[in-house]
């Protein structure tokens, strides 16, 4: 049986401006698990508990089935199994050639030649300085070091972030690509959830530290419903719910107001004149972290 | 990877991160410390400075990298290299850069001197080998304080650790000054500095293997510090 690729378990963290509280992940080996929230969520937070950078106040975290633990010690070898991506190349200015003397040194399993094949692929010249690369390219860049030292877990913190269109597809693409070999995983975390809804197979929301929701890509859009009404009409429906015990969020605004069903068929069977949408998932975190919840 | 795999692995890293600065010095303090001996008639310059600028700059260089052009630190710690093995790989390219720095030194004071001998002005004050002495004594005070930088960089990091630096040299000055002018100890060491140059350089050697343990402690408290130390 294959081991658990990432396993976070009441994960809690106290800071002095921010707290991770009770925080908790699997991303199965073959998936994509999908981290959102706002800045300061505690995204980085949760992925840097994956290298040990920090002593938890409270949880436990596992990689392939591995304790990671604080201070110890014995985790160091597993790091070879995960491909960090941060949302900067914290390389200042080596050129890219360090860079690969860089992994050479640090993995045993570096392979340059994939490592080359990558950057080619990106039209990156190895005598280029990091400082000097356009932020896709320093983003294919990491994504090179990581898918050359062959990790089965991918940790992505924010990889798209600041991307055009079309980089942001390439490095969709690659993400795919890497997923095609048995056992790979992905964990990708980011605030621009339109990327999660072509590749994740699960999406967690976190806000202020705290979990507001963690359910499967199909589960959000087969279970959530979503429909924009005017504000009496939305008053009535919300009543409906309601009175049929079905948990709502509401958004109102000043000419409309945004409703958030968590069971689509219980609602549209209460009330069978609405026709709710698949909700994205920036609609589901929105209304679920600002809106006003009805029970 | 084993444990020396690991160490050999944070010095690649480190020697990546410092080669273009640690370069330029080396190449360029030769001839800067040729001029400079030879307008001054002595050898001490070049033997003492090259030394202690490629220590201390390659330091800032390591402290820079991993704070302040980016968050190299955090990367580090993605790597398949344990925190002890990171902080032995900076102790030694710290070594070995200011030893490099050291003999580089003493090639330009050789250069020097025949130079200076060529001129007719013949030995400089204390003969070569005299001054070989004080420049040991002096990579001696170089290896404290970079035991003391690199003890400051594993506790608090980069930013924050050069705050606290001065301080710490402050309070070792607070102990170490009247330790020299209340006992006869600075007379003591005064005699042997002025004294036979086999005597000198014996005491140099005492000296360097001196700071060599203390730069050995300083390491073993970096390795604890930076195991402890949350990012």
């Amino acid at each position: 049986m294959e081991q658990v690729a990432i396993n976070i378990s009441g994960l809690t963290k106290h800071y002095e401006t921010f707290c991770l509280k009770d925080f908790s992940l699997t991303v199965e080996p073959g998936t994509i698990a999908g981290l959102v929230g706002s800045n300061g969520a505690g995204k980085t937070t949760a992925i840097k508990s994956l290298f040990a950078a920090y002593k938890p106040d409270a949880g436990s975290v596992s990689v392939l089935g591995k304790p990671i633990v604080f201070g110890k010690e014995k985790h160091t070898s597993l790091k070879q199994d995960l491909g960090f991506v941060f949302d900067t190349a914290p390389y200042g200015t080596l050129k890219v050639n360090a860079i690969e003397k860089i992994g050479e040194a640090n993995y045993p399993a570096f392979d340059k030649e994939t490592f080359r094949a990558e950057l080619a692929k990106a039209k990156i010249d190895v005598k280029t300085a990091v400082n000097k690369l356009s932020r896709g390219m320093s983003m294919r860049l990491q994504l090179a070091f990581a898918f050359a030292h062959h990790p089965s877990v991918l940790v992505l913190d924010e990889p798209t972030a600041g991307l055009d269109p079309m980089a942001k597809q390439d490095v969709l693409d690659e993400f795919r690509t890497f997923m095609e070999a048995p056992g790979h995983a992905i964990l990708f975390s980011t605030h621009e959830t339109q990327d999660l809804e072509h590749i994740a197979d699960t999406v967690t929301c976190l806000d202020n530290g705290c979990t507001v929701f963690s359910n499967t890509l199909d589960e959000l859009q087969t279970d959530f419903g979503y429909v924009v009404l005017s504000n009496d009409a939305a008053k009535k429906l919300i009543q409906l719910l309601v009175d049929n015990h079905v948990l709502c969020y509401s958004q109102a605004h000043k000419l409309n107001c945004e409703v958030l069903v968590t069971n689509k068929s219980k609602a549209t069977a209460s009330a069978p004149d609405v026709t709710f949408s698949i909700p994205h998932i920036d609609q589901i975190m929105n209304l679920m972290i600002r809106g006003r919840k009805h029970e | 990877m084993s444990k020396t795999q690991q160490v050999l692995a944070t010095i690649k890293t480190d020697f990546q991160l410092i080669k273009a600065y640690i370069c330029i010095t080396y190449v360029l303090w030769i001839p800067v410390g040729v001029i400079i001996n030879v307008l001054q008639g002595g050898l001490f310059f070049s033997l003492c400075t090259v030394c202690g600028v490629g220590m201390f700059g390659c330091i800032m260089q390591i402290g820079t990298s991993d704070e302040v052009s980016g968050n190299f630190q955090l990367l580090r710690l993605t790597y398949p290299v344990s925190r002890t093995a990171i902080q032995i790989g900076h102790a030694c390219v710290v070594l070995l850069v200011s030893t490099v720095g050291f003999l580089i030194g003493l090639f330009s004071a050789a250069l020097s001197q025949v130079i200076l001998n060529m001129q007719g002005k013949g030995d400089v004050v204390f003969g070569f080998w005299g001054e070989v002495s004080f420049s040991i004594i002096m990579f001696a005070f170089f290896l404290l304080i970079g035991t003391i930088m690199l003890t400051c960089l594993s506790k608090f990091g980069f930013t924050k650790g050069f705050r606290y630096f001065p301080l710490a040299i402050a309070l070792i000055g607070v102990i170490v000054v009247p330790f020299i002018f209340t006992t006869t100890f600075g007379e003591q060491a005064a005699a042997v500095l002025t004294g036979d140059n086999e005597i000198r350089l014996l005491a140099a050697l005492v000296s360097l293997l001196f700071s060599g343990v203390l730069y050995a402690v300083g390491t073993i408290l970096s390795v604890i510090f930076y195991k402890k130390r949350q990012f």
